[in-house]
């Protein structure tokens, strides 16, 4: 189920502005995207496409496979040489490096590499499958390939499209759980993020975190899920708690108003009843919507631990130690890795972008407006302006998939091209 | 498809207009008299008032509980009777000789020395540092000072930092507001300041410092403070709550109650964790946030035990009732401050249930309290400074913000308005532009959305549309 109705209204602005602006000639974005980067990887491949990011060696190149368009992320250890096509130096923001000696220390015998991966802010929007996806090879670079890897998921989010979530959970189950030691650190996960967080056995929280609140609903109206649609959502969590070993009743308390009470047993069982009266404790009162706290959640054995910090988490992990792998950073409660340097830089920029949308939008408007209303031989500096803003716009979608269906509507990258596309020959045609 | 963003429907909400709990909103039970007068004459009394009222006059008689005052307000004169338990100090007239009058915010802070005796006693000192956070909480008390202040006293090496806190409650008009106008939402804007605690000082300091507050007044998003530290004294006349209208915001909403009851659980779930961060019993957020919640006190060896329901025993005390019926806090109780559908702690049970280690009311007895009278050496000769200036920068930015906005607007195109004229005119707006959003990126946190809205100020993205709009012009015109 899914709203084609946006709740910021610059966006719709620019549907309008799709909608009247003139729709030529197909052409254009194709050629910048064809600009000639060269990538050479020791497997022998040469790429050649468009180098669209670049974090500490790791390059994200945009090229053509058999025709068809696709975005890869190379580790640094899979680069041999790049060489820029001139086009590209803009985007380039850190000349290609060798992976950090921290990361390329050999492990420990005996001793497990850590490393911490901020999920944060709105599921669907920030905390998504595609930064999952984009991390994911760098923690493996930066793990290394031997003894135990733990890859600790710090997780902070009101929760937010439920669409997303799917996602997520097949990215951590699929892909995390059989690579890492993949577990939870609750700092907040409401909602979508609780739901997201449920497909990991492993949790834990710090003592401020909380946990649950999963009632689906429809934006702003506030209608709760109802009928069938409500029925899937059940059962998806359903099929979430069974793989990752929770009883169903637990979830089913943080999405409807179903009542739970908890007993565990001398030797360790925890018996859930979905009335208030047969366990022990009583977790959630009828008409309530469960959200748990950190001391609810250890006592029903729900978390295996409270922590603050990463030596407390480590302890509560059952560990003497582990070797957090990144930089000690100012502000930070644990090693910046690579992997969550790129995660930062990836919301920083969605939050910037989302905040600055309307003024990206609006301005190109108004360029393109100034545009026709000088003669043709005066045109040049308002559609460059106009460029730029439309570059703006791509750029958040490069940045961030998530924006090409939660802002702009557009179901997929190829709807999203076409539309720049046209808009690129709009441009074209002003200057001739 | 679901939207939740939680945070940042809070922080929306958090600036819309408080809730009178119950839907009634009545002045406080301290009289507020307008002043006219700002220090006392020669001869005059003074009284001090928790809410931060002064009177000046003539004690005329005073009993164990109560003073009779004659006095006088914008060129009135008035005869009346005030509570003790409401006044601060008295400060009787040889004790206060002109000019000498002070705010009532922190009487004692002002007279009482800043520094230490010397070292060379051969006594060890223990360095504590005192930080004062007065004023609006989310304005005033922001996350850059407070970072500031704990930044300067780990450079000071403080074993102990002292928060007093004393929050303004007041409606747009600048009137105290009773204990039953609440704003949960205000916890989301508190989320900015309490990880300081919680998080950035066992994270950066080696030997983290014991941190104590001293409420004075906790309301709203300011009652997250205390409940985030261990340590904390109360003042006689502190209160702290202002979280009651969870169980209301949404009860005229559209939609369906299962999805209100999660929108309620999600916020009860944030400041039941912060409760638990500062180990204190998760319960007492319910008391303090759910009007049909209630919550009772036993005792045990002693010590409190606090229990769900009313009271079993003749011994036990009822902290707060579910409001039904005839528990209903009545327009009396409320204009008395006596209300118990929501809990506001109060010197004497936060006491009572042991939330508050002691009431203090001088500067003096905490540091008495805390050992640190004769071993202590204070070390935050820099905090008044941090928050003062904080304060002052604020409040010089919403001056500047408002003249600037005026400015921008009398920009006029000088005679004989050919192009050079255009182009200077221009110029000044992009100047004023660039002011405007410099003054946003510095001050932003602590600029009150009422403040913004009020006048009007636009968005630092609004002011880059105007800026682009204006070089667009420049670019069009032509001499």
């Amino acid at each position: 189920m899914f709203t084609t109705k946006t709740k910021n209204p610059a966006v719709r602005g620019l549907r309008v502005l799709a909608a009247c602006l003139v729709l030529a000639v197909v052409g254009g974005l194709a050629d910048t995207a064809s600009a000639a980067d060269v990538l050479k990887l020791k497997d022998g491949r040469t790429l050649e496409g468009e180098i669209i990011r670049e974090v500490d060696g790791y390059i994200w190149l945009k090229y053509k496979l058999g025709g068809l368009e696709q975005e890869t992320m190379f580790t640094p250890s899979e680069i041999v040489s790049v060489e820029r096509g001139a086009e590209s130096a803009a985007a380039n923001t850190e000349p290609v490096q060798k992976v950090d000696e921290q990361a390329a220390k050999p492990a420990r015998p005996g001793v497990p590499r850590g490393a911490v991966l901020t999920m944060e802010e709105m599921v669907g929007q920030y905390m998504t499958a595609y930064a999952l996806q984009q991390a994911r090879p760098m923690l493996e670079e930066e793990l290394g390939s031997e003894g135990e890897r733990i890859v600790v998921l710090r997780v902070k989010s009101g929760g937010g499209y439920t669409l997303e979530v799917q996602k997520l959970l097949d990215e951590i189950h699929f892909n995390y759980k059989p690579r890492f030691h993949t577990v939870g650190w609750i700092d907040s996960a409401i909602s979508a993020a609780a739901m997201t967080s449920h497909i990991l056995e492993e949790i834990y929280f710090t003592p401020q975190g909380n946990y649950g609140a999963c009632t689906e609903f429809m934006g702003a109206s506030y209608i709760a899920s109802k009928g069938r649609s409500l029925e899937e959502r059940l059962h998806q969590m359903e099929k979430v708690s069974a793989l990752s070993g929770y009883d169903y009743r637990l979830m089913r308390s943080m999405q409807i108003d179903d009542p739970l009470s908890v007993t565990v047993t001398p030797d360790g069982r925890v018996d859930y009843y979905q009335d208030e009266e047969s366990g022990d404790i009583l977790v959630n009162r009828k008409g309530k919507i469960l959200t748990l706290n950190a001391v609810t959640a250890e006592k029903i054995r729900f978390s295996r631990g409270t922590a603050a910090t990463l030596p407390e988490l480590t302890k509560a992990m059952g560990y003497k130690e582990i070797d957090w792998i990144g930089k000690d950073e100012p502000g930070v409660l644990w090693p910046v890795t690579k992997a969550e340097r790129w995660t930062q830089q990836y919301r920083q920029k969605t939050a910037e972008d989302e905040r600055r949308l309307g003024e990206y939008i609006t301005n190109y408007q108004q360029q393109v407006a100034a545009a026709t209303q000088v003669p043709r031989d005066q045109r040049g500096a308002f559609v460059n302006r106009a460029r730029a803003s439309l570059s703006r716009i791509v750029s958040m979608t490069r940045n961030n998939p998530a924006f090409l269906y939660f802002t702009f509507n557009m179901p997929t990258r190829e709807d999203f091209d076409e539309w720049i596309e046209d808009q690129e020959q709009f441009l074209r045609d002003l200057m001739r | 498809m679901q939207w939740n963003g939680l945070k940042k429907f809070g922080r929306a909400a958090a600036a819309g207009l408080l809730i009178a709990v119950g839907g009634v909103g009545l002045v406080n039970g301290v009289p507020v008299l307008a002043q006219g007068q700002t220090q006392a004459e020669p001869g005059q009394d003074m009284l001090i008032f928790a809410n931060g009222t002064v009177m000046y006059g003539k004690i005329v008689s005073e009993t164990a509980s109560s003073i009779r005052f004659k006095g006088k307000s914008h060129g009135l004169e008035f005869e009346t009777e005030y509570q003790k338990a409401n006044i601060l100090e008295i400060k009787r007239a040889k004790d206060a000789p002109a000019g000498e009058a002070k705010p009532a915010a922190a009487p004692a802070a002002k007279n009482s020395p800043r520094t230490a005796p010397p070292d060379d006693d051969g006594i060890q000192r223990r360095p504590y540092y005192w930080i004062t956070l007065n004023g609006g909480f989310g304005t005033d008390i922001s996350q850059t000072p407070i970072r500031q202040a704990i930044k300067d006293a780990k450079e000071q090496k403080a074993e102990v930092i002292i928060i007093e806190l004393d929050a303004s409650w007041k409606d747009e008009m600048g009137e105290e507001l009773p204990d039953d106008t609440a704003n949960f939402n205000q916890i989301f804007r508190a989320e900015d300041i309490v990880p300081i605690i919680v998080e950035e000082v066992p994270r950066d300091w080696e030997n983290p410092p014991k941190i104590v507050v001293w409420v004075k007044q906790a309301m709203g998003g300011a009652a997250l403070m205390p409940l985030v530290v261990k340590d904390i004294y109360f003042s006689s006349n502190a209160r702290m709550g202002g979280l009651g209208d969870l169980s209301l915001m949404f009860a005229r909403a559209q939609g369906d109650k299962v999805v209100h009851e999660k929108l309620m659980s999600a916020r009860l779930g944030h400041a039941q964790g912060w409760a638990i961060a500062g180990g204190h019993d998760p319960r007492l957020v319910d008391a303090l946030a759910l009007i049909p919640y209630t919550l009772s006190v036993t005792f045990e060896n002693g010590e409190p035990v606090l229990y769900e329901g009313m009271p079993r025993t003749a011994g036990d005390e009822l902290l707060t009732d579910d409001g039904r019926g005839e528990n209903f806090d009545t327009v009396e109780q409320r204009v008395r401050g006596e209300t118990n559908d929501v809990l506001t702690l109060n010197a004497r049970t936060a006491r009572l249930i042991n939330f508050s280690k002691g009431t203090i009311d001088t500067r003096e007895q905490l540091l008495r309290e805390l050992n640190l009278d004769r071993v202590g050496k204070d070390v935050s000769n820099r905090s008044e400074r941090i928050l003062s200036d904080w304060s002052r920068g604020l409040e010089n930015a919403q001056r500047q913000l408002r003249r600037l906005l005026e400015d921008f607007a009398e920009v006029r195109v000088m005679p004989p308005g050919d192009f050079s004229e255009r182009t200077k005119a221009r110029g000044q707006r992009l100047r004023i532009i660039e002011q405007m959003i410099g003054l946003l990126r510095r001050w932003g946190e602590g600029l009150d959305p009422y403040f913004l809205y009020g006048y009007g100020i636009p968005s630092e993205e609004d002011l880059n549309i105007m800026r682009e709009t204006i070089k667009l012009e420049q670019l069009k015109d032509r001499k």
